[in-house]
């Protein structure tokens, strides 16, 4: 498991598990001070774990750069 | 002064922070996130069903303590339970509270059911399911948490409560609420409407599809910060107008939660949100401080007691590995658990007996080993970590929530007013 591809392979379940824990409790929505202010930015429930699902290739969604 | 740190910002923990507060002492709430309360709909629970559909929820009390002998609200008799409600009620206002203790509202949810519950928003009222009510419920094109047909039609065949039957009809209306966008929040309508010109468009648009004789039922999204939105909505619409709960993020349940925050606030509590309260140490029988992880290392908060208002399995505050093996997080305290398996195999089928799991505590709320003595002399629990409720199954939520916080804030201020009056004896 210390190949290169075990730690990817560790590093993507990680992030899998976080993502697909989400309740959708949307509290991060309520709390969001960019998607209060623009439609532009879709929020993080949607940019998070609901567009990570599109998981092959490039994100669909570039909206988080309005938060940096 | 007496210094106590609550745990939790759920509805327990603010209430127990406010009672504490205004009497005078030092109160420090530590909470991870934002507590369940903006979770919720917006109304306060007593008892629901016993599994029977309860009309007069204390009424009701008595007899289902009786049969539930082990349930948290056997530590309170039924004015007590009453008392605490009204104190939430008292607290917030009417602007955000009105109905009573002792009577069910019979209210529609966001499927259609029928929902009973003790308080609700005054802008939920005109939504009673009684025989012979007139519905239109109208829906918003972009909003994705509310489907009017569903609600008409399951409202149209329910054989109601009280006996009879309602009519209901929907209708879906396009009033966007930010140019540009096709898939909104309810918060972002909510925020819209608390704009008199979106309000007043919104308004227009609803009245234009009502016919008299109407009740106007519209998803909950009716104003954030303006608590008289709906009723200026109601009075440019020229009917009587409900609102009605939805999933997360529910906006009755962020009123409920900025005002009761803010009142902590007001009364001098500190909040100290974002870290998790992950130790604590004790000497003898008495908890000294828990230790909260903030960057750079723990920090201690010392305090003459402690109220645990951590929630149950949802909120982190128990958790299960994948062995049934049971721990509370923060003080590994002992856990009352139900005999036989935990979790049954039926996902449609009874409660699972692993949601009853929870600290026990004596009538004063200290925490307790189940049947035994105080675990420390000063660690009292309140609200969705105390065992022995099935809360969504019951709707006893909040009314457990609110009578065990009321309950440890009077016990720590009953101990403090002894030893106060101990130290000036001799």
């Amino acid at each position: 498991m210390n190949s290169p591809k075990g730690l990817e392979f560790a590093q993507s379940q990680v992030a899998r598990a976080s993502l697909d824990h989400c309740v959708k409790c949307t509290i991060c929505e309520t709390h969001c001070p960019v998607s209060a202010v623009t439609p532009k930015f879709t929020g993080p429930k949607f940019v998070g774990p609901q567009a990570e699902r599109f998981r092959h290739g490039e994100s669909v969604d570039s909206s988080l750069e309005y938060c940096s | 002064m007496t210094r106590v740190v609550v745990i939790g910002a759920g509805i327990a923990g603010l209430v127990a922070a406010i009672r504490l507060a205004r009497a005078g002492v030092a109160v420090t709430v530590l909470h991870k996130g934002t507590g369940g309360l903006q979770l919720s709909q917006g109304t306060v629970d007593i008892l629901g069903y016993t599994p029977e559909r309860v009309e007069r929820p204390l009424d009701a009390l008595a007899g289902f303590v009786q049969a539930n002998p082990g349930h948290p609200y056997a530590h309170h008799d039924t004015q007590a339970v009453g008392d605490s409600v009204a104190y939430l009620k008292e607290l917030v206002g009417p602007e955000l509270l009105v109905g009573t203790p002792s009577a069910n509202l019979q209210l529609p949810t966001a499927v259609g059911a029928i929902r009973p519950t003790a308080l609700a928003a005054p802008s939920m009222i005109a939504g009673g399911c009684v025989d012979g009510a007139r519905f239109v419920i109208v829906g918003l094109r972009r909003l994705k948490d509310f489907y009017p047909e569903l609600v008409a039609q399951n409202l149209s065949r329910t054989d109601l409560p009280g006996g009879g039957r309602l009519t209901a009809r929907h209708v879906t209306i396009d009033v966007p609420a930010r140019e540009g966008e096709v898939d909104s929040f309810a918060l972002t309508y909510a925020r819209a409407i608390d704009d008199r010109a979106y309000r007043r468009r919104f308004a227009e648009a609803v009245k234009a599809v009502v016919v008299e004789g109407e009740t106007v039922g519209l998803p909950a999204v009716l104003g954030l910060d303006d608590p008289r939105a709906w009723i200026e909505i109601g009075e440019l619409i020229g009917t009587e107008v409900f609102e009605i709960p939805l999933p997360p993020p529910s906006v009755p349940g962020m009123r409920l939660n900025r005002a009761l925050t803010g009142l902590a606030k007001a009364a001098g509590a500190r909040m100290v949100p974002g870290s998790m309260v992950t130790g604590f140490r004790s000497s003898g029988d008495s908890v000294r401080s828990v230790q909260l992880a903030t960057a750079g290392g723990a920090r201690d908060f010392l305090a003459d007691a402690f109220v645990l208002a951590t929630g149950g399995f949802e909120a982190g505050a128990l958790s299960a590995d994948s062995y049934h093996n049971l721990h509370e997080s923060i003080f590994d305290l002992p856990l009352r658990t139900p005999k036989g398996a935990l979790v049954h195999g039926d996902y449609w089928g009874d409660p699972q007996p692993l949601f009853t799991v929870g600290v026990e505590t004596d009538d004063a709320m200290l925490v307790r080993r189940p049947d035994g003595d105080p675990v420390y002399s000063n660690l009292y629990a309140a609200g969705g970590i105390l065992a022995g409720a099935t809360r969504w199954q019951e709707k006893s939520g909040e009314g457990i929530a609110l009578a065990s916080a009321v309950r440890a804030a009077d016990s720590i201020l009953a101990t403090a007013t002894t030893a106060t009056t101990q130290g000036a004896a001799s």
